[in-house]
Formats: structure tokens, C-alpha cells, sequence
């Protein structure tokens, strides 16, 4: 049993390493060609989505109540289904930024952070529980 | 502008991705918080001296006048402590089996999976096959040499 044991993990060792191998060495090599081209596709798409992302962050900041001048059952309405809004653009958004992480790393490029959308999702938080103390107070 | 910080948020995402990868491919239904295998070892050894101790202990006692049959007793605290240490030894072997099983589907799905490779990526069809070819490169270089890493404690 023991020994078996042992047989069937040398076995998997080497049949992993093999498999490594034959994967990262003659079928990469062959497929180089498509991935390269796949990739400058890719790329065009990563470009596109990067002015999307550059474009929803400007009109988040030029819209979300980022200040409260006067406050009234309406404003705070108003304000909460803003948030709500862009918090639903936001996900959509980090979904695709996702889909294209993982086509980055498929195809070995170099990997976007979209910081941006990261800066939408902390803000959006921030201003919910603002606008929580503001419902709040005006009770 | 990237930073320091932007790329070091990068490693920690990448990180987590190729434990996702191990997560979803080689630890399926796998154990992976437990104490180390010293700590098992110890727990082992301990239970067995116990069980020595318990087998040496006098198999009636007199009382005065009341002899006291302790077999049934000692049996059953037998009986207790062989199911402790199976409960552990039984653990390690039915993880790494788990782990070896996975392995095993791991090497299937790679070698089916690079066995046709696309000669273009015209149709959409090609297209879809350059992807599962390219996700099966990616998962062998996520996951290889972590994989190998866990082979040899495995012994």
C-alpha cells in the first residue's frame, strides 16, 4: 500500500512535469502566432475600455452629491438613487474590467488595475454613509 | 501614473488569482487549514503511549474483598483511543487522496485539452478553442509549481 502510494505520487510528479512541458513548450510555440494576434485585438478592446472607464469617472465626479447645500426629503431621494445609479454602473463596469484581467493574463499582458473604478466603489460608500447622516440629521 | 502601491495592490490580486486557480483545480474539497504534519505526528506518537499504558494496566483489582474485573474498561478506553488515532491518520490520508484525485483530473484535463491546437482565429469557433487552449497554458503555469511544491510532503 505504502509503496504504491509512493509509486502513484512519483508518477504524478513526473506526468505533471510532462504535461508542463509539452503545454508551455511545442503547443505555446505553435499557438504564438494566433496569441499575438488575438492580443493586438485584445489590446484595441483594453484601449476602448480604458477611455469608457477615464470618461464614467469624470461623470461620476462632475454628477454624485458630493456636497450638501440645503436639504430636503427630495435632495436626499434624489441623492440616494444617484448612488444607487452608479453604484449598479459601477459593478457593471468592474465585471467587464474583470473579463479583460482575465484576458490579460490568458494572453500575457501586462495587467490593468483600473484604479479609477476602484475609486468610484470606495467614494460611493462614502457617500452613502454621508448621506445616511445627512437623512439622519434632517429627520 | 502607476505607484509602489498600485503595484503592489497588482502582486496581492495576482496572488489571490493563482490561489483561486489551486482553489478551483487541485484543493477541491480539499482541507487546507489544519495544524502541521508535526503537530499530527506528535498527537499520534502521544495517543499510541496512551494506548500502551492503557494495555498495561492491571486486569482486576482487590478491593478488600471485591475483585474489580477491569477489562470491559480497558477494551472500551482501547476501543476509544484507536478511534482517535484513526480519526487522524484517516484525515491526512483522505485529504492527500482528495488532492491526488485532483492532480490526476488536473493532468487528464491538460493533455485532453492541448490536444488540438487551432490553426486560426477566424470562426468563432477558433476563436472559442485558442481561449480554452490558452486558459489550459495559463492554468499550468498558475498552478505547476505550486502543485509539484505539494507533491513531496504529500511522501
Amino acid at each position: 500500500m505504502d509503496e504504491d502510494f509512493l509509486v502513484t505520487l512519483e508518477t504524478n510528479k513526473s506526468q505533471l512535469k510532462e504535461v508542463s512541458e509539452k503545454a508551455l513548450g511545442p503547443v505555446k510555440e505553435s499557438i504564438l502566432p494566433l496569441q499575438n494576434q488575438e492580443a493586438q485585438n485584445i489590446k484595441g478592446r483594453l484601449a476602448r475600455f480604458g477611455v469608457v472607464v477615464q470618461e464614467f469617472r469624470i461623470k461620476f465626479q462632475n454628477t454624485l452629491p458630493y456636497h450638501v447645500a440645503e436639504t430636503s426629503q427630495e435632495i436626499i431621494d434624489g441623492a440616494y438613487n444617484m448612488i444607487s445609479a452608479f453604484y449598479i454602473e459601477t459593478c457593471k463596469l468592474e465585471e467587464e474590467a474583470r473579463e479583460l484581467n482575465n484576458l490579460e493574463t490568458l494572453f500575457d499582458l501586462q495587467r490593468s488595475s483600473y484604479k479609477q473604478l476602484k475609486d468610484c466603489k470606495s467614494e460611493l460608500i462614502s457617500l452613502k454613509e454621508m448621506w445616511d447622516l445627512v437623512a439622519l440629521i434632517d429627520m | 501614473m502607476r505607484t509602489g502601491a498600485d503595484d503592489e495592490d497588482q502582486k496581492i490580486e495576482e496572488e489571490q488569482d493563482s490561489f483561486n486557480w489551486m482553489a478551483t483545480k487541485i484543493l477541491k474539497g480539499v482541507v487546507t487549514r489544519y495544524p502541521t504534519l508535526d503537530v499530527f505526528d506528535e498527537k499520534i506518537a502521544h495517543l499510541t503511549v496512551v494506548k500502551k499504558q492503557i494495555s498495561e494496566m492491571k486486569q482486576s483489582v482487590d478491593i478488600g474483598w471485591l475483585r474489580v474485573n477491569s477489562v470491559p474498561l480497558i477494551k472500551e478506553l482501547e476501543k476509544t483511543i484507536d478511534n482517535w488515532i484513526k480519526a487522524h491518520t484517516e484525515f491526512l490520508l483522505h485529504n492527500t487522496m482528495r488532492q491526488i484525485q485532483n492532480i490526476n483530473q488536473f493532468i487528464t484535463d491538460i493533455s485532453e485539452g492541448i490536444k488540438v491546437v487551432p490553426k486560426s482565429n477566424e470562426s468563432e469557433a477558433e476563436k472559442a478553442q485558442l481561449m480554452a487552449v490558452m486558459t489550459h497554458l495559463r492554468d499550468v503555469k498558475m498552478i505547476k509549481e505550486k502543485t509539484l511544491e505539494q507533491i513531496d510532503p504529500m511522501k
